[in-house]
């Protein structure tokens, strides 16, 4: 369903009253509950469904109210893929929720984040302007790339409407393997020895001294992997929870035991979600953008998008 | 209406103060920095788009980021206008002078700082040249994806700004994609840190792509890749376009990602071969290059199903490079293809377009009859794996009224690309040569927004102005005269 001038005009109405609003998604995200006392909420469950879709061209167009999972079965029907792994929390994302958190999951290190998949959008700013990004070509440089500035913008500059994003062939095969490694130092040079020798690495992750390796491809390769790499085999339902924020890590806690995904660039604990070199968000409040560095720019750029403020949060006000 | 200058069609540049400026720079910069004399400014008059020419006001060499700073707080103290260079390999006017500008050029900031084999990343200074990190990291089995044609000579820091694309992007992304961190100096001389890992809204990919317009890049950490152990590079004929365009979209249909697949017509595919002897089918219509990589089993399986696919295409011959001195060959007539193709008359304009793929045939054909109507050749030579086209308009400069022409198809060309779906600019740039088509791929709001953004880096507006986004008058003039047209 399209609500996309139902939107604009709520935003436009907000700017004119001086009202704030929180934008929502499905409201999975487990600090969504919190949010109702920041601003009034814009919800964009019910604007969904996919606008244009050609496998040949390796994109797809999709209301960004759309849930996730909905989106990858129809990609999968056309033997495809989205070419980014978002996290899908309660199994209820919305794609928009996904590209405003910004956050990339365990094939990220192999084949991109979600970054790397946003081809254009469009959006509404704080002033109620309809505008559009960015397009369905993979290469576009005309004019400056706001497409991949919402990303991880958590709702701050505006909000999503539609997305293209990159799409790519589902891989023949996954499989998965289990090998045990005395720290998270030695289990990365391994995996940087099997990158080498090409194999189709699409997960690599370390948790109380197992690394756990996610391979995908062709069966020949995965074969010739397997034979060298000689882990034990496991499910590869593993990753699928890991990526619903199912893994027991999350509801029992670990006491201070770590998982490192993506090679080591992520970081979890039971409470909280690292990336490189960036600040620990906390899982159960969410990105505090008043923590992200370059503060003083990043004003400028929300003032920028939201001169009256109509996203900006109320403690922040 | 020309894309070049006007008053009374793009904002004023400040007026400066030039013997103030000189003496102020002499005391931050060593003498052998600064460059003063029209003799010394002629080499830095225009990029490689060389239509449009501009002497700045001074030319600066910095060697050290310190220098960089001290210069852009010393212009900013006086009001002036900076635009940065890179090697000058451009084809947009991006990097094209201000007459009442400093021009900041890289090329004394060339070092490769570190490289970090095990986390795969370089730090790089802006003026380090492409191809030079592939070179500065191969004993480690590693390589940089990125590599524009240009590669030999353009600079990172160039490539930061344009988000520059390259041969193998089908595969490996764009710059943004390739980058990890940058560092930039401010128009208020001070440094700002993005990164990949920031919380928050994408700083650094806006950053990637701005054309100089947000700050000036002085040390860049970028992506490195493994080299992959098995390359097959394919030379494909066809002897009709149209054949090998629709052999484009059945290969990535068929669910084959080539690592790159370019296409060269007739026109192009010859003087190349004459250019490099690059072993090309001189009477073929059209060929496709294709290389795929990755592990050699998935290369082998890759290769028999892209076979199949280019013969039910209607391939007339498939070679494949038999060794890396013969990939290097049919790589280095591609490479080659600009130069190439230039010699054939003085001057030449490259377009950018790009599209989605399954209307490459439509557009070749405009591109064609076009050509014929305006009486200037057209060759193409181009990224067909993402519908980036680069057509290139030939036309003799001493001919009276063959320089307007050329413009005036390019644009139309411009025109098309948006109208099938696709953009004005695929890598290039928008610089000051697309700045009248920026009025037709995005509307009034939009331009707006762009604008907020460039204060919300560049409060004042003196990095680079007049670049990139066309001002309101300029909007309104050029989308009356493509409405007039259309009548
Ligand atoms: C024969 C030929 C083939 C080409 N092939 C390709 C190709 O395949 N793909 C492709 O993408 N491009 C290609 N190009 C275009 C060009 O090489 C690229 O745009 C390249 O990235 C420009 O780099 P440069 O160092 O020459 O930059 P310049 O031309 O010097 O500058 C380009 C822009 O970058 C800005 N800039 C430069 N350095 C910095 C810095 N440190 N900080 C901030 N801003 C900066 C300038 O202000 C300007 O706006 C080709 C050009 C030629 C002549």
């Amino acid at each position: 369903m399209d609500s996309s001038n139902s939107i604009i005009d709520q935003v436009r109405a907000a700017a004119a009253s001086g009202q704030r609003l929180v934008v929502r998604g499905a409201g999975s995200k487990p600090w969504m509950a919190m949010s109702a006392d920041r601003g009034q909420g814009l919800s964009l469950s019910s604007h969904n469904g996919i606008l244009q879709y050609d496998p040949a061209e390796l994109v797809v167009v999709v209301r960004a109210g759309t849930p996730v999972m909905e989106l990858e079965a129809a990609l999968a029907e056309r033997g495809q893929m989205l070419a980014m792994e978002v996290p899908d929390f309660n199994g209820g994302s919305t794609i928009g929720g996904a590209v405003a958190l910004g956050w990339s999951g365990s094939r990220s290190a192999f084949a991109g984040g979600v970054r790397d998949s946003v081809l254009g959008l469009r959006m509404v700013n704080g002033q109620g302007d309809d505008l559009r990004f960015g397009g369905q070509v993979m290469k576009n440089v005309a004019g400056f790339d706001v497409s991949r500035l919402m990303v991880g913008s958590c709702g701050r500059l505006g909000v999503i409407l539609e997305l293209s994003l990159k799409v790519v062939p589902r891989p023949q095969q996954e499989i998965s393997l289990i090998l045990s490694y005395p720290d998270l130092e030695s289990s990365q040079a391994a995996v940087r020895t099997w990158i080498q020798q090409g194999y189709p690495l699409s997960g690599a992750s370390f948790s109380e001294g197992n690394l756990r390796l996610r391979l995908s491809g062709p069966g020949a390769v995965l074969d010739a992997a397997a034979a060298d790499i000689r882990g034990d085999a496991e499910d590869t339902h593993w990753w699928s929870a890991l990526r619903r924020l199912e893994h027991p890590l999350f509801h029992h806690g670990w006491g201070d035991e770590k998982l490192f995904d993506c090679n080591g660039e992520v970081c979890w604990t039971a409470h909280s979600r690292r990336r490189g070199d960036g600040a620990p968000v906390s899982l159960a409040s969410g990105p505090d953008l008043a923590k992200a560095p370059n503060r003083a720019l990043l004003t400028r750029v929300e003032q920028a998008f939201d001169p009256a403020g109509v996203f900006r949060p109320a403690e922040a006000a | 209406m020309t894309a070049n200058f006007d008053q009374g069609l793009d904002d004023a540049l400040p007026a400066v103060d030039r013997q103030a400026l000189l003496a102020a720079l002499e005391d931050v910069l060593p003498a052998d920095a600064l460059l003063t004399e029209p003799e010394q400014l002629r080499p830095y008059e225009c990029d490689a788009l060389p239509t449009v020419r501009t002497l700045p006001l001074l030319t600066v060499l910095p060697e050290t980021v310190a220098e960089v700073q001290a210069v852009v707080k010393t212009c900013a103290g006086l009001g002036v206008p900076i635009v940065t260079r890179g090697a000058g390999t451009g084809l947009s006017c991006g990097a094209t002078p201000v007459e009442t500008g400093v021009l900041l050029v890289t090329s004394r900031l060339d070092a490769v700082l570190s490289v970090d084999v095990e986390a795969r990343l370089a730090r790089v200074q802006p003026g380090v040249r492409n191809l030079a990190v592939s070179d500065a990291v191969a004993t480690h089995g590693l390589f940089y994806a990125p590599d524009p044609s240009s590669q030999l000579a353009c600079s990172i820091g160039g490539n930061v700004a344009e988000n520059a694309g390259g041969v193998h992007c089908l595969k490996y992304g764009l710059t943004v994609n390739n980058v990890h961190a940058v560092t930039v100096v401010t128009m208020d001389g001070e440094l700002l840190e993005l990164s990949v890992d920031d919380l928050g809204p994408d700083l650094l990919a806006a950053f990637i792509g701005s054309e100089g317009l947000f700050g000036i890049a002085v040390e860049i950490t970028v992506k490195l890749l493994a080299t992959p152990p098995a390359v097959e590079t394919l030379l494909v004929a066809f002897d009709r376009m149209a054949d090998c365009s629709r052999a484009v979209s059945a290969t990535i249909a068929e669910g084959i990602i080539p690592a790159g697949m370019e296409m060269m017509d007739r026109m192009a595919l010859r003087a190349a071969e004459d250019f490099a002897q690059a072993g090309y089918p001189r009477d073929a219509a059209a060929i496709l290059l294709v290389e795929l990589d990755g592990h050699a089993a998935s290369v082998a399986a890759e290769r028999e199903a892209l076979e199949q696919v280019m013969r039910q295409a209607g391939a007339t011959s498939i070679r494949c490079a038999l060794d890396d001195e013969e990939r290097a060959l049919f790589w280095k007539g591609r490479k080659s293809a600009f130069p190439a193709v230039a010699k054939l008359l003085p001057d030449y304009y490259c377009m950018d377009g790009t599209i989605p793929r399954a209307a490459i045939g439509e557009v070749l054909d405009y591109i064609c009859a076009r050509s014929e109507v305006y009486g200037l050749p057209v060759a193409n030579v181009f990224h067909a794996g993402d519908g980036n086209l680069h057509p290139l308009i030939l036309f003799d400069a001493n001919d009276p009224g063959a320089l307007e022409k050329s413009e005036r198809l390019g644009a139309e060309i411009l025109e098309k690309c948006i109208e099938l779906g696709g953009t004005i600019t695929g890598e290039h740039g928008v610089g000051r040569e697309k700045i009248n088509q920026m009025a037709v791929q995005f509307s009034d709001a939009e331009l707006d927004q762009f604008r907020r953004l460039k204060r919300a880096f560049d409060p004042r507006g003196l990095l680079n102005p007049g670049k990139t986004i066309p001002t309101l008058k300029r909007c309104q003039e050029y989308r009356s005269i493509v409405k007039d047209r259309a009548h």
